[in-house]
């Protein structure tokens, strides 16, 4: 069908435009975007810890500081000491828990381990990219061949990462352990066993 | 939210250009609310910029009248399964991920909850059984949702529709590139080898080959 060598020719210059050059932009942009998020994500779990012990730190040393309102009947002026240090201990309980959430974000969009994937892709579409045929090739023969190279190492590298990114997707053992916890304890409240069977997959 | 234009290098996709621009990244990866409904027209290759790049490669009318028409029998074939399988597994993947983000919110409620009986439970014991509560509705919560959502599993739904579509991506480009199988056939046999191996990878039989034979 296309073995004439000006149909071999447009081929091969749509599908360096369209296939390769699509395929080398969408792994690119992927990278950048999930490295972005990973290191975003990685911060607000860092400030929610350093916060976390400030609060603690701070409550503690409040309380130690303060040994006049530390007693069963505290002075009128503890008022404002006792409502610090229950905020720092909310706080010192709401920001781990903000922390875990963020945690498992990151295991449910797995940025770190597609990074590792399309960053991969993006190497081995180099080297089908080096396949590509010349336009001085004057045998036709030849021609043929390393457009064939071209284009079957292209859609090679895109089937490679397709088996890879589906292997990657898994619903992290957090919530998992969650849904488990939560329908054990929904059974003893409904005593219904059979509720939520399938949850964890979704 | 504005809609802009994607920029000239940008992936061909489907996805809705410029969502939540301006926002921090993860935020622009979380779940949609509304899904936007598919596109009837999307092309993997558009027109006009195929038009512009055969006319700056000076490439053979007979050539691109070819091309044309083995991109006008795709659209037919293949493109319009390939449309429906990408949509899916974009639907799929928005409704894991809201189900999953509901949990994680869940989840630390609940943690949130628990930490706080434990704080209260000397100081202020008549709250305890309010916490108590307030964690027992959580995970019913919890059940209901994973009992709706596991009735049609979003994850292998997912999976599997990206899968089916990523595998037609690549058949529409073997048949546009005349690869093997197509290589070696001609006219009705050619179009029909395509027809038959694109309505077998949307059905989920492999044809992840080179050859005829191996796919039937």
């Amino acid at each position: 069908m296309a073995s004439s060598r000006p149909d071999l020719e447009a081929r091969y210059h749509m599908f360096e435009k369209f296939a390769l050059s699509d395929q080398r932009n969408y792994y690119k942009s992927t990278v950048s975007r999930f490295r972005e998020a990973a290191a975003q994500v990685n911060r607000i779990r860092a400030l929610m810890a350093l916060l976390t012990g400030v609060a603690a730190a701070a409550a503690s040393t409040i309380v130690s500081a303060s040994p006049q309102c530390n007693i069963a009947e505290p002075l009128p002026e503890c008022g404002v000491i006792i409502t610090g240090t229950s905020v720092l201990a909310v706080l010192a309980v709401i920001l781990p828990a903000i922390a875990a959430m963020f945690g498992t974000l990151a295991d449910l969009y797995q940025w770190d381990r597609l990074v590792t994937i399309y960053d991969e892709a993006l190497l081995n579409i180099e080297v089908a990219d080096a396949q590509s045929p010349d336009r001085e090739i004057e045998d036709d023969v030849t021609y043929h061949a390393a457009f064939l190279a071209f284009c079957e190492g292209t859609l090679s590298v895109m089937t490679d990462e397709s088996a890879q990114w589906g292997q990657s997707i898994r619903t992290p053992a957090q919530i998992e352990k969650f849904l488990e916890d939560a329908r054990r304890r929904a059974e003893l409240h409904s005593g219904d066993a059979s509720t939520g069977e399938n949850g964890a997959g979704g | 939210m504005s809609i802009a234009a994607p920029p000239e290098n940008a992936p061909i996709s489907q996805e809705k250009t410029g969502f939540r621009k301006g926002w921090p990244e993860w935020i622009r990866q979380l779940p949609m609310r509304r899904f936007p409904p598919p596109k009837p027209d999307f092309q993997l290759i558009d027109q006009q910029q195929l038009d512009a790049l055969m006319e700056s490669v000076k490439a053979d009318p007979q050539a691109i009248q070819r091309i044309k028409d083995d991109m006008q029998f795709l659209d037919h074939e293949l493109l319009r399964l390939f449309r429906e399988r990408d949509y899916q597994a974009k639907y799929e993947q928005n409704r894991y991920r809201t189900y999953q983000i509901t949990y994680m919110v869940l989840a630390a409620l609940a943690t949130l909850v628990g930490s706080l009986l434990a704080v209260t439970l000397r100081s202020v014991p008549q709250l305890a059984p309010w916490f108590g509560f307030a964690e027992t509705i959580i995970a019913l919560l919890a059940t209901y949702l994973a009992t709706i959502s596991g009735r049609e599993a979003p994850l292998p739904r997912w999976i599997e529709n990206r899968r089916r579509a990523e595998q037609l991506r690549r058949e529409y480009y073997r048949y546009l590139m005349d690869l093997p199988p197509y290589d070696t056939l001609k006219g009705f046999e050619r179009r029909k080898t395509l027809s038959l191996r694109a309505a077998q990878i949307n059905r989920g039989t492999p044809a992840e080959t080179n050859s005829v034979g191996k796919t039937g």
